[in-house]
């Protein structure tokens, strides 16, 4: 106990002040949130179990929840494996081109990805018009399970395919050459060499996209096209919005939080960092049979084809639009892109500045043996993984109901729930550089009394900039394409670009949405661009 | 002078206990395997930690709760004694003060002290263009400019090629003579310090025999 305040009188306010203001901060934003939900409901405790045995939509809308979200993940990693497979041992040119395509996926805001998706397989999208011209009696429904997988498949497999791509490049140069002098080759190569690094990473990245996809929310608002196709999470939001059953929403936002940090725990249990040599200088690859050639190359060429034929029909479904030019003059998209290019950059900023100010007090904690408290305090800053976003916000919504409210109010709740949403990520990439900054220049900076503003110019700076543009950019783009709390907030007064796309995707104003589409893919993969720029 | 009476710390399940005295001008080797102590050794008496119980004076002075730069000590890692990103001469810089808008008489300090350690030409370059052996200069030059009498070593030179450590030590021996500073130095190698060093101290299960 002696030692435990003796590192507690080696803090000074620069390390723990502002680290502290954050977690109060968070703490009571969630207490105060989560509050709101679990008193809404009259007793909800025991009207939860009630309605979940007695209550015939309830128990569709779990069932449909899990169902989704497990084919959501089967898929994409049974896919993501091929995919990574046949990627990893094809040489051609435009590979890296192709993986950053497919990496764009991961900042694409998911209301564009249904605009693509709906323009190539919806009912006058380009499938449709290929199955006329061939004459074949067939028309896509996309609205519904199909549609939901699609999507879901659409943004998970190249994250699984990213993962397993580590998984075989974790292979060394010795084992692949050993096997090869071995006589281990096809399927016998697969199950020995192969499987053990692909196992390592097949259910973490199960668990992975089953939890992304299990709290989705744009995609399958979007694309489930009624009660018959809704999740838990847009279960809460017709509640709210549709019925205005405060009560109900709040009931299932209790089960959303229970079943999600059950998923937050398991996933914890599963995750897994990939070891092994990422940079080797040049893979061996020991000669292939053509007939697997032939069927890794139709497996890029489809998956390929998957990937970019959405972001294509965005881009030709703005420029071909009738309204390209017509669309500039509606007042409601200037509107739209005013609140979105203010809100995305403020909250990407409020969210660098909490995780630093999380970092440097969890760091100074570490460095005092006080691992413990430091992972506690990181955990505070990641707890947006294990309650989604638009939990937090039914709850705020309950909580000011009351409240007169101004747009600018709004405006403030929205930021800090999308600086909240992009916490984890930036927290995730900083958190290295800082750690590193701490263990290679503490006791130098600490005997040359190099500190506070000095130390950070002179010092930190140094090493942080890259990734602080690189969180930067990311948080950016993620709260850009953000639906989730300006789907409980916003309306005619107060919008953003993926809330107006939304709408017109609602009314069937496809001319209007493909320029919103368009635009917002447009600044996406500008800022994803100058993304992979820092990352390089 | 440095004396530590009865300096207790604890780090996991590991209790050291230090009484150490080290007359001004003495130059002590501390040797001991891995972690038996010898770096918290160094550390308590840099500031970097801090006892649970008992005192560190340095120079006649209580130092015992004192932060890192008040004290008159200067140490040297084995490694990442420097700032990669900044040159040789901002490097040696901030052994004067903790910024780089240097006056004309603080430049040529600098020089001096470069050249002491027979880096002046340079100056202008990054520690990543630098050898293992020179890098080391580089920063044996600052703690000779920040000019405090005592100067502690955590195997400074030990990645360096026995010649090369020679050299090394050789320069450190005049060093110590001109500015009459107190030496405390960990190694593994305390053979190559006979005729250098007035004692070996042994560090064992965190304590010293």
């Amino acid at each position: 106990m002696n030692a435990f305040f003796l590192k507690l009188r080696r803090l000074r306010p620069r390390h723990y002040a502002g680290g502290v203001c954050v977690l109060v901060f968070l703490l009571a934003f969630y207490g105060g949130s989560l509050n709101a939900v679990f008193s809404a409901g009259e007793t909800p405790l025991r009207q939860l179990w009630q309605n979940l045995w007695q209550n015939a939509y309830l128990k569709r809308v779990l069932w449909f929840s899990f169902m989704q979200a497990g084919l959501s993940a089967l898929l994409s990693v049974i896919f993501g494996i091929f995919f990574a497979r046949a990627v990893f041992y094809q040489h051609f040119r435009g590979k890296k081109i192709l993986l950053r395509l497919f990496s764009l996926t991961f900042v694409l805001p998911s209301l564009a990805a249904v605009f693509g998706l709906l323009g190539v397989y919806g009912a006058s999208g380009w499938l449709a018009q290929v199955c006329r011209f061939f004459q074949l009696n067939w028309q896509p429904d996309i609205y519904g399970l199909p549609g939901i997988l699609l999507a879901h498949v659409f943004f998970n497999l190249p994250l699984a395919a990213r993962l397993f791509l580590q998984s075989y490049q974790a292979v060394s140069n010795q084992q692949r050459q050993l096997a090869a002098q071995l006589g281990i080759r096809g399927w016998r190569f697969i199950r020995l060499i192969e499987l053990p690094y692909l196992r390592q990473q097949i259910f973490p990245a199960f668990v992975l996209i089953f939890m992304l996809c299990f709290t989705s929310f744009a995609i399958v608002l979007a694309l489930g096209g009624g009660p018959k196709y809704s999740t838990l999470e847009v279960a809460i939001y017709q509640a709210i919005t549709f019925d205005f059953d405060l009560a109900k929403a709040a009931l299932y936002a209790s089960l959303q939080i229970v079943f999600c940090l059950l998923l937050f725990a398991f996933g914890n249990l599963a995750e897994k960092m990939p070891e092994g040599q990422l940079h080797q200088r040049e893979t061996w690859l020991a000669r292939q049979s053509s007939a697997v050639k032939f069927w890794q190359v139709f497996v890029i060429i489809v998956a390929t084809l998957f990937i970019a034929l959405p972001l294509g029909n965005i881009v030709a479904g703005a420029l071909f639009s009738q309204q390209f030019f017509s669309a500039w003059q509606n007042p409601q998209l200037w509107r739209a892109m005013g609140y979105s290019f203010a809100i995305a950059p403020l909250s990407a900023l409020i969210s660098l500045l909490a995780a630093t100010a999380l970092l440097q007090f969890a760091r100074q904690l570490n460095w005092l043996y006080l691992p413990f408290f430091a992972r506690i305090f990181m955990n505070v800053g990641m707890l947006i993984l294990a309650v989604p976003m638009l939990v937090l916000a039914v709850g705020l919504f309950l909580r000011l109901q009351t409240l007169d409210f101004g747009t600018a109010h709004l405006f403030v709740i929205v930021v800090i729930c999308n600086a909240l949403t992009a916490l984890p990520f930036v927290i995730r990439i900083l958190s290295v550089p800082m750690n590193n900054n701490m263990q290679y220049y503490e006791n130098l900076c600490q005997s040359l009394d190099i500190r506070g503003w000095r130390r950070f110019r002179l010092i930190e700076w140094h090493h942080l900039a890259a990734p602080v543009k690189y969180a930067f950019a990311l948080a950016t783009a993620l709260s850009l394409g953000d639906f989730t709390a300006i789907a409980l907030f916003g309306g005619q007064d107060f919008t953003s670009l993926p809330y107006l796309l939304y709408r017109q995707l609602g009314s069937y104003r496809g001319e209007e949405a493909a320029v919103t589409a368009f635009l917002l893919l447009l600044v996406c993969a500008g800022l994803f661009l100058t993304l992979e720029k820092q990352h390089d | 002078m440095i004396n530590l009476k009865q300096v207790i710390f604890r780090y996991k399940d590991m209790t050291m206990q230090f009484d150490l005295h080290v007359r001004p001008r003495e130059k002590v080797a501390v040797v001991g395997a891995s972690g038996a102590g010898k770096s918290t050794l160094l550390n308590l008496i840099a500031g970097f930690e801090l006892p649970e119980s008992g005192e560190i004076w340095l120079n006649g002075e209580n130092q015992t709760y004192l932060e890192p730069h008040q004290r008159p000590v200067s140490m040297l890692f084995q490694e990442n004694n420097l700032f990669p990103h900044l040159t040789v001469e901002q490097n040696i810089a901030l052994g004067l003060k903790p910024g780089f808008d240097l006056n004309e008489r603080e430049r040529r300090l600098v020089q001096q002290a470069a050249s002491a350690v027979g880096l002046d030409a340079f100056l202008s370059r990054k520690p990543t263009a630098l050898s293992g052996g020179q890098k080391q200069r580089v920063a044996l030059a600052r703690c000779l400019l920040r000019d405090k009498p005592i100067l502690l070593l955590d195997e400074p030179f030990s990645s360096l090629d026995p010649e090369l450590r020679l050299e090394m030590l050789d320069l450190l021996d005049k060093l110590c003579t001109e500015k009459q500073l107190t030496m405390l130095m960990v190694t593994h190698q305390p053979n190559e310090l006979k005729g250098r060093i007035d004692r070996i101290l042994t560090v064992e299960l965190g304590r010293l025999l």
